[in-house]
This record gives structure tokens, C-alpha cells and sequence, in this order.
């Protein structure tokens, strides 16, 4: 496997035009791609939807990666993309009935009696719910930390963010989701 | 107590199915077929009004010039009062991104055409401020006008706003 890109180099690359903008696109594909696909099916619970919302959010990436200014990361950048995106389809497809979803993403182990009277649909909707609360650093910090399983060196490389602040997101992140996840089950 | 308990101890998390590398290869590569091919409205293309302007001179060049050494750009075997404007037209329409402004300005003087193409817009536009509905008044309006209305609209009286009346 090729090493991957940084952001600049993609981002210049892309800037050049015809055949460079193609291999840059394809290098944010293949680098950042199954992320984007995994935070979003996670949400749709569903293939064809999050197929076609990797679809529209790697649109207005090509359509706008030029404007680009790199205040943040790129993955940042597309993470939000993303995020709004699905959020938006969701909210278009609250009649979703007669889709396929997948089965949950979380399972219940016993010995935690909030959790004990809940079912696993239950606390995977309460926890994307959680995350959509979440500022999107904390959010996306939590994503890529406790769903990709990623290391936090491998995230301080692609966020362009120091492992302390990261360790920081994430331990906040972790707590509200909590809070969040007790509240809404204790009532 | 149980709530201090952190609950990401009591969560697991299933493995989700992931697409292979190949759904992705293909998907970065229609996203990209798809913005090298879409469609730009034609209105929309600089080029088109560029040409459109051009065929409209030249139109006009053809079918108000006598004299068939100004017109080189028909083709020598046909006269030009042997080609009716509909014919022109239909020529124009169909090859018009053969034409472009040099192609005219090596033929025409500049001069001669902007003159042209500015009596040309007057001919277009001088009745540009007439209204088209005035001729229509109230007065020529009959029940049967309205009735046939109606009718033709599948419309019943219910169906007009009070506005309407005013």
C-alpha cells in the first residue's frame, strides 16, 4: 500500500488540475473513505442509504475542495461534510420504514441495571443521538477513537492535533455521552 | 452504586460489514466521471452566446447582402437567393459551433458589422415595448370567452380567487 498523503500535498495536487486532481481525489478516497463510510453507515444503518450519502458527501468534497483553505484538517473538513449530510438525509427519511437496517452496532453485556432494561436498538440510537450532541472535535475525536479503533498517534497525524488534546477530546467526548445515555434511559 | 459504573464497560461493539477496496476505487472514480461530465445548461455556455451573436450576424449578412462576393462563407455552388431563410436558419442551427467571431471578421469588415448588428438589434427589438395584451380589453371579453375558459381549463367559478374580480 502506498504512503499515504498528507493534506497539503492532496490539496496542491488537486489545485494542479486534470489528471493530478483525479490522483488526489482518489488518494482522499482511498485514505479516508471507509471512515467517512463507517461514521455514516453507523448513523443510516443502512448500505443503499449510506452509499448514497458517501455518494453526495464526496461530491461537494470534489466541488469544493478548491475552496479549501485548510483552517482544519482535511479530515476535520469532511468529517462536517459528512456529518451535516447525514444528519440531513436522516431527518429527510424519518419515514424510513420498509428499509433494511442493520442489525445494532452495540451489544448489552448484563451487570449494569440502566443498561440491563434496555435493548441493544435502544442504546445504539441513544448513542448516535449522544454523539450528535457532542461539539464536532469531541465528536469526531470519538468516532475515529472508539468505533475505527484508531491510535491516538494516528489520529494526532491525520488531525493535525497533539495526542494530549486528543486524549482530552475524547475523555470529555466519553463522559457526555455517558450522562447522556443515562439520562435519556433513566427516564 | 451502578450509575458510576462507566458504561462503555457493559457495551460491546459488533463488527460491521465494510465495503471491499474496490467500492470504493469505483465510487472516487464516478464521482469523478460525473463532475467531468456534467451538463452545463447550453444557455449557460459563454460559447453559445458568443456563437448564437455570430449566427445571428451572419444570418442576417446572408439574407440582406446582394452582392455574393460578401459572401464567401456560403458555399460557391449555391446562389444565395437560391436558399430560402428557413434553409439558413437550419444551416446555422445545425453547424453553429462552426462559426465563430474571427471566422466573420475575416470576411466582414469590422466596421460594416457592428453596423449591422446594431440594425439588426433595432429591427429585433423596436417593439420590444409594446405590450402584447394591449389590444385586449375587458370590453371584448364575452360570457362565452369565459365560459370557453373555464371549460377548457376544467375550472368552475369555486375555482377563481375573488382576485380575479378585481
Amino acid at each position: 500500500m502506498s504512503k499515504p498523503l498528507d493534506d497539503k500535498h492532496i490539496i496542491d495536487l488537486f489545485n494542479r488540475g486534470g489528471k493530478h486532481s483525479d490522483l488526489a481525489f482518489k488518494a482522499i478516497v482511498s485514505q479516508f473513505g471507509e471512515v467517512l463510510y463507517s461514521q455514516i453507515r453507523g448513523i443510516t444503518k443502512n448500505h443503499e442509504i449510506a452509499n448514497d450519502v458517501l455518494q453526495n458527501v464526496l461530491i461537494k468534497v470534489y466541488q469544493n475542495l478548491s475552496e479549501f483553505k485548510g483552517d482544519s484538517a482535511l479530515y476535520t473538513w469532511m468529517y462536517r461534510i459528512a456529518r451535516n449530510e447525514t444528519l440531513n438525509t436522516i431527518e429527510k427519511e424519518k419515514r424510513r420504514a420498509g428499509v433494511d437496517l442493520d442489525a445494532p452496532i452495540l451489544e448489552i453485556k448484563a451487570g449494569h441495571s440502566v443498561l440491563d432494561g434496555t435493548t441493544p436498538e435502544m442504546i445504539t440510537d441513544t448513542l448516535q443521538e449522544a454523539i450528535a450532541t457532542l461539539p464536532e472535535k469531541q465528536a469526531l475525536v470519538f468516532q475515529l477513537k472508539y468505533f475505527e479503533e484508531l491510535k491516538y498517534s494516528e489520529i494526532s497525524t491525520r488531525l493535525n492535533t497533539s495526542e494530549g488534546a486528543l486524549k482530552a477530546n475524547f475523555h470529555h467526548a466519553k463522559q457526555k455521552i455517558q450522562e447522556f445515555i443515562l439520562n435519556k434511559l433513566n427516564h | 452504586m451502578n450509575e458510576e459504573k462507566d458504561i462503555f464497560d457493559f457495551i460491546e461493539k459488533r463488527k460491521v460489514d465494510m465495503p471491499n477496496k474496490a467500492y470504493f476505487d469505483n465510487m472516487a472514480q464516478s464521482v469523478i466521471d460525473s463532475q467531468k461530465t456534467k451538463i452545463i445548461p447550453l444557455y449557460k455556455r459563454p460559447i453559445t452566446w458568443i456563437s448564437t451573436a455570430a449566427a445571428a450576424i451572419l444570418v442576417f449578412l446572408i439574407v440582406n447582402f446582394n452582392s455574393p462576393d460578401d459572401l464567401p462563407i456560403v458555399p460557391p455552388q449555391v446562389a444565395s437567393d437560391e436558399l430560402s431563410k428557413e434553409e439558413l436558419l437550419a444551416y446555422v442551427d445545425e453547424n453553429i459551433d462552426e462559426f465563430d467571431v474571427e471566422m466573420i471578421a475575416e470576411f466582414v469588415p469590422m466596421d460594416e458589422l457592428n453596423a449591422k448588428y446594431e440594425e439588426f438589434q433595432n429591427e429585433m427589438f423596436e417593439d420590444e415595448d409594446a405590450d402584447p395584451l394591449e389590444s385586449i380589453t375587458l370590453e371584448n371579453i364575452t360570457k362565452e370567452d369565459i365560459l370557453e375558459y373555464l371549460n377548457d381549463e376544467d375550472l368552475d367559478f369555486s375555482d377563481l380567487e375573488e382576485d380575479s374580480f378585481i
